[in-house]
This record gives structure tokens, sequence and C-alpha cells, in this order.
């Protein structure tokens, strides 16, 4: 090496004590407009979760009345019917038995409780992961949000405009967070 | 570099074959390219095979006919993964194999029968739980007979899907994710794409599988096989 050199040229090493950094690191603070926008979608994640937790249940109460009323209405008009006649009629439109068309309706309520527990602790999860690892935290939100959204669109096309402020906003946050942190990542602040 | 022999950063002077620069320490590499593109193009194509789906929904609820829906859904499903893969495949065609002897793939094939048994047993168990007597599955496909099934199940889905969660998406993402990153991430896309939030907690760790074996091999072929197996294993159990 040649006195005057300061770094290694073959590992990049800092040979002489005043040498500055061999990498300054030149975007080493975040962005602050990018940081606000990952910070902000963090913010609505948690909210998603909690939101998502307590619907959850106000479903499970509202869908638990609907199913019980409906099974009530349904034993009054076979009440004096022949119980086999019933079952037969049911397995042919169903494919089960009356018995089993009531578990199964109530095992579907209490399913939907859970599926919203569940949706709830991955929001929980990504808002906790959204912290060290933006980027893939907020790509899965936003496909996990479009898609549940999407297909209860589908299934109950009522349900599109309940929230629909909120779907727009939360939309709209975490695309604004996942332009951000694919721009700081692109700006190499983010270990790979 | 700006000019050759200089250093990009301080314009020093680089001595022959530098990997760093003498001056200021900066690396003399190329910066890696980054295809900040990419991952914008595997969330729409995610979005455009949720379009699919959901018209294959659609199409099944609307007509009864779940059969034909199935056909239509499996073609428009590989025409959205062959249009965003030919006009730019090269984009999407990462190849970083790490090892995968010949011998590992009887171990895919074998490994199908454990995690069909505990794919089957999780869905007859949540069912169980929660008093649920609908089927289990691909009886439409199974009374159009065998040939059908297997086209439908065994052959289709493991070839679109694998070109499309560990082809295009895993290639678009590896760009701007880390290779864990990029495995979860096409693992969640995966187990959202089948439409059923209980089976998330299937699906996710089977998708996590298959983009690992992508990654190990650097091919797809591993994973195709894996899932057909998988597949075949499952439909077998349920027609038993």
């Amino acid at each position: 090496m040649e006195p005057a050199e300061k770094f290694c040229s073959a590992c990049g090493a800092s040979v002489a004590p005043d040498a500055p950094p061999a990498s300054p690191p030149l975007f080493a603070a975040m962005p602050s407009e990018a940081a606000h926008r990952i910070g902000k979608a963090r913010k609505w994640l948690f909210a998603i979760a909690v939101l998502t937790v307590v619907l959850g249940f106000i479903f499970y109460a509202i869908q638990k009345k609907a199913v019980e009323k409906q099974i009530d209405d349904v034993r009054a008009q076979v009440a004096g019917v022949d119980p086999s006649v019933v079952d037969d009629h049911f397995v042919k439109a169903t494919g089960m038995t009356f018995e089993e068309a009531i578990e199964h309706d109530r095992g579907m309520v209490t399913l939907l409780l859970v599926v919203n527990l569940v949706l709830a602790c991955v929001y929980f999860v990504l808002w906790l992961w959204a912290k060290r690892k933006p980027l893939p935290a907020t790509v899965i939100a936003l496909l996990l949000f479009v898609t549940t959204h999407v297909i209860n669109a589908v299934l109950e096309p009522s349900t599109i405009y309940q929230g629909i402020l909120i779907k727009i906003l939360f939309t709209l946050a975490l695309v604004r967070a996942i332009a951000a942190a694919n721009e700081e990542r692109t700006l190499g602040t983010s270990s790979r | 570099m700006t000019e050759a022999g200089t250093c990009s950063s301080c314009a020093a002077v680089l001595k022959p074959g530098a990997a760093f620069c003498a001056a200021c320490g900066r690396s003399t590499a190329p910066p890696p390219v980054k295809r900040t593109g990419s991952l914008y193009l595997a969330i729409w194509m995610y979005v455009a095979l949720l379009g699919v789906q959901l018209f294959l929904m659609i199409v099944s609820k609307v007509t009864e006919d779940v059969f034909t829906a199935e056909v239509v859904g499996t073609v428009g499903f590989a025409v959205v993964t062959l249009a965003f893969y030919f006009p730019c495949r090269e984009r999407f065609t990462v190849r970083e194999p790490v090892a995968f002897p010949r011998y590992w793939y009887l171990l895919v094939v074998l490994a199908a029968v454990p995690i069909g048994l505990g794919v089957h047993a999780y869905v007859r168990g949540v069912s169980s739980l929660f008093g649920l007597h609908a089927p289990l599955g691909f009886e439409d496909e199974l009374a159009h007979g065998w040939i059908w099934a297997s086209v439908l199940i065994v052959v289709m889905p493991p070839l679109v899907e694998e070109l499309a969660f560990r082809g295009v998406m895993f290639g678009a993402l590896r760009h701007s994710l880390t290779v864990s990153e990029t495995l979860i991430v096409t693992s969640f896309a995966f187990g959202l794409l089948h439409l059923s939030i209980p089976s998330l907690l299937t699906h996710i760790p089977l998708g996590f599988y298959f983009g690992w074996l992508r990654h190990r091999s650097g091919s797809l072929w591993p994973a195709v096989l894996a899932h057909a197996c998988h597949n075949a294993f499952v439909l077998a159990l349920v027609t038993v």
C-alpha cells in the first residue's frame, strides 16, 4: 500500500485512524416524509386490528340472533310434520338432515367470529412487523385487506358501502406506505 | 464509476483491479440494479388473479355450475399469469439456486403423504369443531370422471399456480425484498387467493414450502411436483 492511501483497495477497510467511514451513511436517516407515511399506515393497521375484533363480536351477536330466529321459524313451520319427511326434504335440498343443518348454521356463525379474530391477529402481527420491515408488512396488509373486502362484496353486495370511507382511507394509507417503504429501501437505508 | 479508472464518488484514480477506492473507500462495483417497478407489477398481477377468482365465484354463484366455472377459472388464471410472464420474463426469472440434490425429488414425493394427512386432518378438525356438515370438496370435478378431476386438481393448478406465485411473483418481488420476505409475501398471496380465511392456516405454510423448494432449486419443477403430489394425495383421501 502507498502511504497516501486511506483505504484498502481490496477490502475497503480504513487504514488511517482519521479516515471517514468507508460508506458514509448518506441516507442513514430515513426521509421524514417516508417515515411519516409508514407511521401513519402502522396506526391504521393497529386501528383495523382493533376494529376487526370489535366488529367481529358485533356481527357475531347480530348473526347469532338472526340464525336463532330463523331456526325458531323453521321449527314452528315443521312442528306437526313427521321428522323423517323433514329430514328427507333437507337432505335433498342441502345434503344434511334437519338437525345437522341447524348445527351447521350455528357453527358457521361461530366460525365467522373465529375468522374475524384470526384476521385481527394477523393485522396485529403485521402492525408489529411493520416497525422493522415496513415493505413486506404493508404489502401483505394491502393484499389481505383488499381480498377480504372484495370477497365480502361478492358474497354480500350490501357490504360494499359499509365503512366505505375507512376502506378507502386505509387502502390509500397502505399504498402510500408501500411507495414510501419501497423508495426508502431503494435508496439503501434498509438492510437487505 | 463515472469513467474508466476513476472513482465515481471522489474521482480519484483507481488501482487496476481494485474492488474499493483507496482514497474514499467506496466500492468500485456498479450499484445493483433494483427494479422497483417489479413490486407494483407483482401487486397488479395479484389484483388481476383476484379478479379471475372473483369472476369464477360470481359465475358459479349465478349459474350454479361449479365445474364450468372451475374450467373457465383455470384457463383465466393461466392467461393472466402468461400475460404478465411473457412480456417481461427476463425480469421475473430469478435463479439463485442453493443446493438441490436429485434424491430430494423423492423426498418431495414422500413428504406429500404427511403434509396431505395434516391438511386433511385440519379440514376435518375444523368441520367437526364447528359442527359443519358441508362436503369436503372435489364433488363437482369427480362428477365428471377421474380424468377431468385429475386435470383440474392434480395437473393444472400446480402448473399454473406455481408459475404465477413461485415464478412471476417470486421473481418480481425478489428485486425489492429479501429471500425470506419474498417467501412470506408469496405464501400469503397464495393462501389468500384460495379465498378461504380458515384455509390460510394450511395454505400459507404450504406456499412457504413450495417457495422454499423453488428457492433451493432455482427451478419451478420441484415445487410443481410437490404441489401435484399434495393435491393428488388429498384427492385420494377425499375419495377413499
